[in-house]
């Protein structure tokens, strides 16, 4: 038989191993409602975004109409054209003056998208997954610095998106021709 | 502890008899009982009240929250259908998007020259070469002038600039008997709706 204080130790023990059982079970079954829980909640914000995106969406676009997709193709082409981007360019080259006449250089290169390659960090990377991004190399002399500025202009606010990505030139002092680079890109749809 | 005895005299005053009972094991054993009575009755008590009731608690905000997840979800199929309905193609909205991003990025590099030029003037200087880079963000003037003391000054005129994030000036350099130029680096803010 026990004696008292060996039984006293057993009653003491089995509080011990009671409340430990009882916590362990506690943890163990709380611990997973509550993590389906917190589950739910998060669907239920996820949810409650997409709703609102889908609200916005459907107030800002239930107007437009199935043609609006033609007026973007006017910012971003649906389709590259050699042909097209080039005479655009040379139309515009003759409108500020830098003719084919005379002693004034021009030269018009273009970069496939395959040959241009952007650093990792860069903001035009990520758009190259967006859309073919060519590059328009335009080389042409002159003594004015007008044209210079005028060209940049017409890359700017051409209806077509254009973004100047390069630019080199040294100061023309209106008398003697000195060489001007421009490069622009620009944009077609995938 | 000796719990009972008994003390008897014998008929014939020959002997006596004694008994004494040494061993409570009677007692001991009951003690060990109630011990376990009490134990098991704290089990009970401990499980109603620190499993039971927080479960249960914890099951009703489960299925309160579950529910309304599931309403949501039906809410959501029903935008859907409300979006097709109007005919709204996503893909046209994503290309739009992406359209107003190449916009913000369209930076009018006139207008930074512009200032440039405008300012460099006011110090009595010239600008004589422009290199502008779109993927570094930099724009490089090379400035010429006679006063080199306004060097510094032209440089704290470009970092006023909103569009200019910081400016490197090279090391002055001669150019001619009196003339001194200066390259600036300006490195320049990305669009904030393009960040």
């Amino acid at each position: 038989m026990l004696n008292r204080k060996a039984s006293n130790y057993i009653f003491y023990g089995m509080l011990v191993a009671i409340a430990l059982i009882v916590f362990l079970i506690r943890s163990v079954m709380l611990g997973n409602v509550t993590s389906r829980i917190e589950e739910v909640k998060n669907s239920s914000r996820l949810l409650q975004n997409q709703i609102d995106l889908v609200d916005v969406i459907v107030a800002e676009n239930r107007d437009i109409q199935e043609n609006h997709l033609y007026e973007l193709y006017n910012s971003v082409p649906e389709e590259y054209d050699d042909d097209i981007l080039v005479n655009y360019i040379y139309a515009q080259l003759e409108i500020i003056g830098v003719t084919a006449a005379g002693v004034i250089d021009r030269e018009i290169d273009i970069k496939l998208p395959e040959d241009i390659t952007f650093s990792s960090d860069s903001v035009y990377r990520d758009l190259q997954d967006d859309f073919d991004v060519y590059e328009v190399q335009v080389y042409f002399n002159t003594e004015d610095l007008v044209q210079i500025e005028a060209l940049i202009d017409i890359i700017h606010n051409s209806e077509q998106v254009f973004i100047v990505s390069f630019v080199k030139y040294n100061e023309p002092d209106g008398v003697n021709l000195i060489g001007v680079e421009i490069h622009f890109l620009a944009f077609y749809a995938k | 502890m000796a719990k009972k005895y008994v003390y008897q005299k014998s008929e014939r005053g020959v002997s006596d008899f004694v008994y004494v009972d040494l061993l409570p094991e009677l007692k001991r054993a009951r003690q060990f009982n109630m011990n376990v009575i009490i134990a098991g009755t704290i089990a009970v008590v401990a499980t109603y009240f620190f499993i039971f009731v927080p479960f249960r608690l914890a099951t009703e905000e489960f299925e309160e929250v579950n529910g309304h997840n599931n309403d949501l979800a039906h809410r959501l199929v029903l935008k859907q259908e409300e979006r097709v309905l109007h005919e709204i193609n996503l893909d046209i909205i994503h290309f739009e998007q992406d359209i107003n991003q190449l916009h913000g990025l369209n930076i009018d590099l006139n207008e930074y020259i512009d200032q440039i030029n405008n300012y460099t003037d006011e110090r009595d200087g010239e600008v004589i070469e422009v290199v502008y880079n779109v993927e570094n963000e930099t724009l490089l003037v090379r400035v010429i002038m006679i006063n080199d003391q306004y060097f510094t000054q032209l440089r704290n005129d470009f970092l006023a600039f909103e569009w200019v994030y910081s400016v490197s000036p090279s090391d002055q350099e001669d150019y001619g008997s009196i003339y001194q130029v200066v390259q600036f680096t300006l490195d320049l803010e990305v669009p904030e709706d393009v960040e």
